[in-house]
C-alpha cells in the first residue's frame, strides 16, 4: 500500500485509528513545580480515506471528561458514521474550532492541523499500550485483502 | 389468479437450467415432515368473484350520510377533492419504492421535499422529516427524542391530550425508566400560571395539544414561554387544518411540533393510513428520527432532491439509531401536497373559518336546548364538548338512528362534538333539532 | 429534461398580506382570541387544478415503477400490485368509516379484519395474529415489547440480550434498543447460515430471543432451523422471526412447524400492497399462544356472530398506534390472498424461487458468488471481482443499470459480503424480462473492461444525473425558501 500521508515518529497510535502526541508542560503550583500532560488526539489519514467524504463531527465541550476506550464524538460521512475514541483517561481542555467549517482539514492535514482535541491526562502509561509508527503501519497493511482470488470462479459448479 | 406469468415449458426450461427434476425440490433444504401443511385459506377467486364478495363485505359498514358526520375526536371528515385520488392512483407513485436511486425517483423525493416545506410554513419549524406512521406515532417519537435531547426522565402530559395518542406514548416508551406526570386541565385548558410547580428540574419536556382533545384553544406561546425559562421543551402536538388559523407553534418558540394529516386530503380509512408529521428547529435535526430529503445538484448542476443525513438511521447506525423506522408515508404525504397546491394557504385558511364557524353556529344552538350545557368557556376551534341531562350513550344511539353521527361520547354525560365544512348549516340545524328530541 | 418548478415557484411574490385571517362573512376574532391567532401567512399558492394535475404528472414520470419497470431490489419483494386490490379498498364503504363508530357499523371492515388475522396465523403457524403495526418494522417493535412484557410477566428481568445474526437487516439491531434490549451478533458460517458454535457459546439465562430472518438475508434457508429453535427453547429463550423473506416460504413450510414463537408479516412486500414511493405499508404480528394476552388491543374478535373489539387484555403490550392498523392496506392483502388462494400461495413461493434461482445461474459467470448453493427468493453476488480487475464499483454497474431501464439491486447489503449486490426478481417475472436484465448486465461487465468511465460516470439516460449527495449533508436544504 503507498503511504499518502507520512504517519509522524513521536506519535502514537490506535487500533481504531486514533492517533495521540503527548506533550508535557512543567508548571509551578503551589511552589511546587508539577508536570501537566497533555494529549493531542487525532484520527489518521488510513481512517479519513476509509470513511469517504465528510460531513460531519461530533465532538466534546472543553470541560468534559473522557475515558480511555470510550467514545467522545463521532465522525460522519454520507454513508458511514464512525465513533472516535478517546486514548487517555483526563479532561478536555481544547477542541479544534477549525474543524467546524473545514472538516476538510482532516483530510487534508491529520496529523497537525486536523487535530480533534486535546486532553488534560494524568497516567502516562495509558499511552504505552498503543503502537508506534511502525506497528500501526504493519497493522493497516495487515487490514488490507491480499492474495485473494480475482474473476469468477471456475471450481465445482454447485448447480450441477 | 396467482399472476406469475411462467408457462409450463418456461418453468421446464429453468429447472433443467439448474438442474432440479420438480420444482419440490427447490425446497430440499426444508425438512420435509414440515413441509407443505394445511394454510387454511380458502381456493382462489376470480376476480369478478371478489369484487362481489367484497361488495357484500363492505355493505355490511354503516357510514354516515354526507354531511351528517359530527364525530372527530382526532379524525375528522374534510372533503377529498377527485384530483387526490387521481394523482396518488398514477402507478409511478403508487408502486415505486424508498427513493434509494435518486437519478429515477425525482418524483416522489420533489413531492416529498414540497410535502417537507409545507409542514415546515405551517408549523413554522425548519426542519421536517419525510412523513411518519401516524400522529400518535410521531408523537411518542418526538418525546424519544426530547429524553434523548435533555438525558432527562419525566415527561409532562396534560389531561386533555387524545387518549389514543397517550396510550401509543405509554406502549412505545414501556420498557424505559420514565416517567409521565399528568397535568390537569382548567376550564377545558392548560393553565400557564400553575406550571410552576411542576416544572421541576427533571422534566424533559411537556406536551401540549392544541386543539387539545376537548377541542379547546391551548395558550402555546404562554406554556411555551414558561417552559423555556426552565429548559423544558415544549412537544405541540396539532391538527393541521388549526394551523391556517393558529399561531404556528414555531412563532410560539415550541421545540417540536407533530400531528396526524389526515385531515389534508385523507379519507378517515378507519384510522389508517394516515400519516405523521415531526418537525423541529435545526438545533435538533440529527436527532430527527426517519427519512429526510434534501436539496442538491447532479453532475450537470441541476437543481435535484435526495434522500440525506442517512448516518442517523437504521441501516447504517443499527442499534445506535434514534429509531427503527424506515417507513415514510410518502402517498399520503402526496395527498397533502397535492390538497394544499390545491387550496394554497388561502383555501385552507377559508376551510378552517368554515369549522370555526359551523361549529361555534351548532354550540351555540346546543347550549340553548333546555338542559344541554357547554362545560368549558374557553375558546375552541371545530369541537366542543357538550353536557347532557340524560345519557349520553342514549342521545348517540338515537342520533344515529336517525342517520347522525352525533360525536364521541367521553363519559355517560358528555359528548364531544365536532363540525367542518363538510357539515351544511342546514344539517347544522337538523342536528341540533334531533338533538333536542332525543333528549326527551 | 428540464426542471420541474416546485409547487412554491408558481407564486410570483409572497405578500404579507395583513388580512390574512380575515374573513367577508365572519370576525374570527369574536371567536378566538387575537393573540392565540396566527400572524404570518404560510407560504403556499393555490394552484390552479390543472396545474396541480399537469405539476404532479410531470413530477410522476420522473420516477421508476414496478408498473413501468423491472424492479429486482433484494429483501423489499418488489412484486406486481395487482390493481383489484386498489380497487376494493377504495370503496366508499372502506374509505368513510370513523375509527370510532360502534362495532355494529363496522362489521365488514372487522370480518376483513378477522378473516385476514386468521389466514396469516394459518401461512405462519402461529396461533393469534394482531395487524395493527403500520410496517415492518413497527411489527418488530411490537414483537420485542411482547417479549419484554413476557419475561417481565415471569420475572425474568434479567433476559435483556437479543442475539441477531451478522446478516440482519438494521432494522432489527435499531428495534432491540428501543425496547432497551442489548444486541449481541451471530456470526454467518461458510454456508450462509447461523455458525452453531457461536450461537451456542452466546446462549445464556440472559438471552430474551434469537431475532432471525428466514430465508436470510443472503437468500439462503436457515439449514439447522429446527435445532436451532430448540437449542434456544432448552434455556428459555423465545425465537422471533423476522418475515421479510416470507415470500419464500408461503404455502410451502410454517415457522411455527419449525419452532418460531412469533413473527411478522410485511403486507407491502409478501401480499402485494403498493409500497407508495416508501410507504404507507402494513405489518402483521403472528404469535403462538403463549404470546397471545401480550398482543396489541384491541384484539378484532368474532363473538356470538358479531365481530368485536376487544380491549380487555390487562397484560397486552398497549396500543402500538393510532387505530387499529392500515386499514387500507389490510384490506388489499386480504383481496390478495382470496385472490390467489391456498394453490395460489404456493405458486408464489414456487416461482419466486425458480426466478431467483434461474438469475444466480446465469450470474454465476459475471460476478463472485460467496455462498455457493442454491438459493431461496433472493441471492447475494459481490462485484468484487469487476472492482478489482477494471476498477468499477457495485454501485457503477448499478447505476449503469438505470439507463438499461433497470431498477438497481439492493447494494453494499447484506454488510458481510463486499461489493454485494442482493437480486430478488419475485414471482411475478416472466423469463424474457429476466433474460433482458442478464443481457444488461452481461453489456455492462463487458463495458466495465472496454469503457469504465461510461460507467463512472452512469447513468447517462435517466432524467437527472449522478447526485452531489456530499453537498447535501455538508450543507442541509430540507425545504424551500423565497429566494
Amino acid at each position: 500500500m503507498e503511504e499518502k500521508q507520512k504517519l509522524p515518529k513521536n506519535y502514537r497510535y490506535s487500533e481504531t485509528h486514533e492517533w495521540t502526541k503527548v506533550t508535557t508542560v512543567k508548571s509551578k503550583k503551589k511552589n511546587k513545580e508539577v508536570q501537566e500532560l497533555t494529549a493531542t488526539i487525532g484520527i489518521t489519514d488510513y481512517a479519513v480515506e476509509k470513511l469517504g467524504d465528510l460531513v460531519h463531527l461530533e465532538l466534546p465541550k472543553v470541560g468534559d471528561k473522557v475515558e480511555q476506550g470510550n467514545a467522545f464524538g463521532e465522525l460522519e460521512s454520507v454513508k458511514t458514521v464512525a465513533e472516535l475514541y478517546s486514548l487517555v483517561s483526563g479532561v478536555v481542555v481544547e477542541i479544534n474550532d477549525d474543524l467546524k467549517n473545514n472538516i476538510e482539514l482532516l483530510k487534508e492535514d491529520p496529523y497537525e492541523d486536523g487535530w480533534l482535541i486535546k486532553v488534560a491526562f494524568n497516567d502516562v502509561s495509558e499511552v504505552d499500550y498503543l503502537m508506534d509508527a511502525d506497528a500501526y503501519r504493519d497493522y493497516i497493511q495487515s487490514l488490507e485483502p491480499h492474495g485473494e482470488k480475482e474473476g469468477a470462479e471456475e471450481d465445482e459448479d454447485f448447480f450441477m | 389468479m396467482d399472476f406469475t406469468p411462467h408457462t409450463e415449458e418456461d418453468i421446464q426450461r429453468i429447472l433443467k437450467d439448474i438442474n432440479l427434476k420438480s420444482l419440490d425440490d427447490l425446497f430440499d433444504v426444508i425438512p420435509k415432515d414440515i413441509r407443505y401443511k394445511d394454510p387454511g385459506v380458502p381456493a382462489a377467486l376470480t376476480e369478478q368473484e371478489i369484487i362481489e364478495l367484497l361488495s357484500e363485505i363492505s355493505s355490511k359498514n354503516k357510514i354516515a350520510r354526507t354531511g351528517c358526520c359530527f364525530l372527530g375526536a382526532g379524525k375528522y371528515k374534510h372533503y377529498v377533492p377527485a384530483v387526490i385520488d387521481a394523482l396518488v392512483s398514477r402507478g409511478e407513485f403508487l408502486t415505486s419504492y424508498t427513493p434509494y436511486q435518486p437519478e429515477v425517483s425525482q418524483g416522489t423525493l420533489q413531492l416529498i421535499f414540497e410535502y417537507q416545506t409545507i409542514v415546515s410554513e405551517l408549523t413554522g419549524l425548519p426542519v421536517t422529516n419525510a412523513s411518519h406512521y401516524d400522529g400518535a406515532t410521531a408523537l411518542a417519537e418526538a418525546i424519544g427524542m426530547c429524553l434523548e435531547i435533555t438525558g432527562k426522565r419525566k415527561i409532562i402530559i396534560p389531561e386533555a391530550l387524545n387518549p389514543n395518542f397517550l396510550h401509543t406514548v405509554r406502549t412505545y416508551h414501556s420498557t424505559k425508566e420514565i416517567e409521565f406526570i399528568t397535568l390537569k386541565h382548567d376550564n377545558g385548558a392548560i393553565n400557564p400560571a400553575k406550571l410552576v410547580s411542576v416544572f421541576t428540574d427533571d422534566v424533559a419536556a411537556i406536551v401540549v395539544q392544541n386543539p387539545n382533545f376537548y377541542g379547546v384553544i391551548e395558550d402555546i406561546a404562554a406554556i411555551v414561554a414558561a417552559a423555556n425559562r426552565k429548559s423544558i421543551m415544549t412537544i405541540v402536538s396539532t391538527y393541521p387544518v388549526s394551523l391556517a388559523l393558529l399561531q404556528s407553534p414555531g412563532d410560539a418558540g415550541a421545540q417540536i411540533c407533530v400531528g396526524d394529516g389526515q385531515s389534508l386530503g385523507c379519507y378517515l380509512e378507519y384510522g389508517g393510513p394516515s400519516f405523521g408529521f415531526i418537525a423541529t428547529t435545526t438545533d435538533f435535526l440529527r436527532f430527527l428520527p426517519g427519512r429526510i430529503v434534501g436539496q442538491t445538484v447532479d453532475r450537470n448542476d441541476k437543481r435535484v432532491f435526495v434522500l440525506t443525513l442517512q448516518t442517523r438511521e437504521q441501516h447504517i447506525r443499527r442499534e445506535r439509531a434514534t429509531s427503527n423506522i424506515c417507513t415514510n408515508q410518502s402517498l399520503y404525504a402526496l395527498r397533502s401536497a397535492c390538497y394544499m397546491s390545491l387550496l394554497g394557504a388561502d383555501g385552507l385558511r377559508d376551510i378552517a373559518l368554515q369549522c370555526v364557524e359551523r361549529s361555534h353556529v351548532l354550540a351555540d344552538k346546543l347550549s340553548r336546548i333546555s338542559g344541554v350545557k357547554l362545560p368549558f368557556s374557553s375558546p375552541f376551534f371545530n369541537e366542543f364538548v357538550v353536557e347532557v341531562p340524560t345519557s349520553a350513550h342514549l342521545i348517540c344511539e338515537r342520533m344515529y338512528n336517525s342517520g347522525y353521527l352525533a360525536g364521541h361520547c367521553l363519559d355517560e354525560k358528555r359528548i364531544l362534538v365536532c363540525a367542518t365544512e363538510e357539515n351544511s348549516y342546514q344539517e347544522i340545524d337538523t342536528y341540533v333539532e334531533f338533538f333536542g328530541k332525543c333528549l326527551k | 429534461m428540464s426542471e420541474i418548478k416546485l409547487l412554491f415557484e408558481y407564486a410570483d411574490t409572497y405578500k404579507d398580506n395583513k388580512n390574512y385571517i380575515e374573513s367577508k362573512k365572519i370576525d374570527i376574532r369574536s371567536f378566538i382570541p387575537d393573540n392565540l391567532l396566527r400572524k404570518n401567512i404560510p407560504r403556499i399558492p393555490r394552484l390552479s387544478e390543472l396545474q396541480v394535475v399537469r405539476h404532479y404528472t410531470n413530477l410522476s414520470r420522473l420516477n421508476m415503477s414496478i408498473d413501468g419497470n423491472f424492479y429486482p431490489l433484494g429483501s423489499c419483494t418488489m412484486k406486481y400490485n395487482p390493481k383489484v386490490n386498489d380497487k376494493c379498498a377504495l370503496d366508499a364503504n372502506f374509505i368513510n368509516l370513523h375509527p370510532l363508530q360502534k362495532d355494529e357499523d363496522c362489521q365488514g371492515t372487522l370480518q376483513i379484519f378477522h378473516e385476514l388475522q386468521g389466514y396469516l396465523s394459518g401461512i405462519s403457524g402461529m396461533d393469534e395474529t394482531s395487524l395493527q403495526p403500520l410496517a415492518g418494522a413497527h411489527s418488530e417493535l411490537t414483537g420485542l415489547l411482547i417479549v419484554k412484557a413476557y419475561y417481565k410477566d415471569g420475572k425474568e428481568n434479567k433476559r435483556n440480550v437479543v442475539l441477531i445474526p451478522d446478516s440482519a437487516h438494521g432494522t432489527n439491531p435499531a428495534t432491540c434498543t428501543m425496547c432497551g434490549f442489548k444486541v449481541r451478533e451471530i456470526k454467518t458460517n461458510e454456508r450462509g447460515c447461523i455458525n452453531l458454535e457461536d450461537l451456542k457459546n452466546k446462549l445464556s439465562d440472559e438471552v430474551a430471543c434469537l431475532m432471525i430472518t428466514n430465508p436470510n438475508t443472503l437468500g439462503i434457508f436457515e439449514e439447522n432451523i429446527v435445532e436451532i429453535t430448540s437449542m434456544l427453547h432448552k434455556v428459555g429463550s423465545l425465537v422471533y422471526m423476522d418475515g421479510a423473506n416470507m415470500n419464500a416460504l408461503i404455502g410451502i413450510v410454517r415457522p411455527g412447524d419449525f419452532g418460531v414463537d412469533l413473527m411478522h408479516f410485511n403486507l407491502h412486500k409478501t401480499f402485494t400492497t403498493p409500497h407508495g414511493g416508501g410507504g404507507p405499508g402494513a405489518g402483521a404480528i403472528c404469535v403462538k399462544k403463549l404470546l397471545a394476552q401480550y398482543l396489541p388491543v384491541p384484539h378484532i374478535e368474532l363473538k356470538q356472530n358479531k365481530y368485536v373489539r376487544n380491549y380487555n387484555y390487562p397484560r397486552s403490550v398497549g396500543s402500538i398506534s393510532y387505530f387499529y392498523g392500515n386499514t387500507g392496506n389490510i384490506i388489499r392483502g386480504y383481496v390478495y390472498i382470496r385472490s390467489i388462494g391456498k394453490e395460489g400461495l404456493k405458486r408464489v413461493a414456487q416461482m419466486a424461487v425458480l426466478n431467483a434461482n434461474y438469475l444466480l445461474y446465469k450470474f454465476r459467470k459475471l460476478f463472485l458468488v460467496p455462498y455457493k448453493r442454491r438459493c431461496m427468493h433472493e441471492f447475494v453476488v459481490s462485484a468484487k471481482n469487476i472492482k478489482a480487475q477494471y476498477h468499477v464499483s457495485t454501485l457503477d454497474i448499478v447505476k449503469r443499470l438505470l439507463d438499461y431501464g433497470f431498477h438497481a439491486p439492493t447494494i453494499y447489503f447484506p454488510l458481510i459480503v463486499e461489493e454485494a449486490m442482493l437480486i430478488e426478481p419475485t414471482e411475478t417475472e416472466d423469463v424474457r424480462t429476466l433474460d433482458s436484465f442478464v443481457a444488461a448486465m452481461e453489456k455492462i461487465v463487458n463495458e466495465a473492461k472496454t469503457n469504465p468511465e461510461l460507467l463512472h460516470e452512469a447513468p447517462h439516460s435517466t432524467p437527472v444525473g449522478r447526485l452531489n449527495e456530499v453537498k447535501a449533508a455538508r450543507d442541509p436544504i430540507l425545504r424551500w425558501v423565497p429566494s
